[in-house]
């Protein structure tokens, strides 16, 4: 898929799959890539870059195995942003769909 | 490259960030990698799965706000002093990095763009002696105009930002430690006034009551000889007179204190929303900025 359209989706589709509920580093990548076929280094450049906005607030918590683990919970914030982002792109699907459509039935290339 | 070698080079490409986010970034890759090896993948199949190391470092940085070409040339001169066999590797990559991204710092080394460096540079000259100069011109604008000049000043940022962040920074530091003066200026004259108004008008004051209190120990004095027989009707009511009078003029001098202290204040409240503005304004550039520096990034 094009690497473009992913890049403008995948803050939508962290946000969504945090609010579900509050994730650690690994499994959100997990969750991410049953989405989209996502390239792994750019989910934590976009978590912390979500952080620090404040639309993600970070806790430790021990796991059984390995070391504490870093979860994500997102804020009020977040979550206006994520509404935000779900209406822009429900908004731009349907019009580029519109468009796909009223272009299809003359010139199908 | 094997987890070891992935995390220095990462933390070295990230030196700029503060040491516990640095920390927390380090942590959290090497979680990941940890936890790729449980699933049945070596060291080099994890970090391969990252994707290019650049790629990676630059939007780590876009996300503290931090201009990515920036750093990674401050890290190649790092490098330089340490290994140079890495660096020509990994040098290629950069410089058309740096060079697509026009850094000022590179410019300035690189031989072939000397003329053009020079030009620029005269012309950052002869902005940067400008610049109080227009500044007092749109000040004095947006005086005049309000709104319309806040169009114009944005203009004027906008050239800023050509300018080079440095010459920016010093210009706005002497335009705003001129507009300092200037509204420090006004509000010592306007004070100077206030004060000069003021203080007639309670001498005035001050002068009449005492008149008035003359009159009214007048009054009295002859109001006990018009009783003992005097024929002082005449000049008690003229007395009556010029205490009412005095004391209505007293009464008048303070009446004007009172009504100069509102123009004044107004013409305090006119200085302070301009400086909210241009405080908003500052606060827009830094924004503005930050986007520019997201978009550096991103390309």
């Amino acid at each position: 898929m094009n690497a473009q359209f992913k890049k403008g989706v995948l803050e939508l589709i962290v946000l969504e799959s945090v609010r579900q509920r509050d994730r650690y580093g690994y499994e959100l990548v997990e969750e991410v890539s049953k989405v989209v076929d996502v390239n792994e280094g750019t989910i934590y450049p976009l978590l912390k870059r979500l952080t620090n906005e404040h639309y993600f607030e970070t806790y430790l918590r021990e796991s059984t195995e390995g070391p504490p683990r870093k979860y994500y919970h997102v804020t009020a914030a977040g979550i206006l942003y994520r509404d935000q982002l779900e209406k822009e792109w429900i908004q731009l699907s349907e019009q580029v769909w519109r468009f796909l459509k009223q272009n299809m039935p003359g010139e199908e290339t | 490259m094997d987890k070891q070698g992935f995390l220095s080079r990462l933390e070295q490409s990230l030196s700029v960030l503060q040491e516990d986010e640095l920390r927390d970034i380090l942590n959290e890759y090497e979680q990941h990698i940890d936890m790729k090896m449980e699933k049945g993948l070596t060291e080099e199949e994890a970090i391969a799965d990252f994707g290019g190391f650049e790629e990676l470092t630059a939007e780590l940085l876009e996300a503290y706000h931090v201009r990515a070409d920036y750093v990674s040339g401050a890290g190649k001169g790092k490098e330089e002093a340490k290994t140079k066999g890495r660096h020509k590797e990994k040098g290629q990559g950069l410089l058309g990095k740096i060079k697509q991204a026009g850094s000022g710092l590179l410019r300035e080394r690189k031989p072939g763009g000397r003329d053009r460096n020079i030009r620029q540079k005269v012309r950052d000259l002869a902005k940067w002696f400008c610049r109080p100069v227009s500044w007092l011109k749109k000040t004095w604008e947006s005086r005049k105009y309000g709104g319309e000049s806040i169009q114009k000043r944005k203009e004027g940022k906008n050239m800023m930002r050509a300018a080079g962040i440095r010459t920016r920074a010093l210009a706005v530091g002497v335009g705003r430690g001129l507009g300092n003066l200037c509204r420090l200026a006004i509000h010592v004259i306007l004070w100077g006034v206030r004060m000069m108004w003021n203080s007639c008008w309670i001498l005035f004051s001050l002068f009449m009551t005492g008149v008035s209190l003359l009159g009214l120990y007048g009054l009295g004095l002859i109001a006990v000889l018009l009783m003992q027989g005097y024929p002082l009707t005449g000049v008690l009511v003229g007395c009556v007179g010029l205490v009412l009078c005095t004391f209505s003029a007293a009464g008048l001098g303070i009446s004007f204190l009172w009504k100069r202290r509102v123009p004044v204040k107004a013409a305090f409240e006119d200085t302070i929303p301009h400086r909210r503005n241009s405080d908003c304004e500052v606060r827009e550039e830094w924004g503005q900025t930050e986007d520019g520096q997201a978009e550096a990034g991103e390309e």
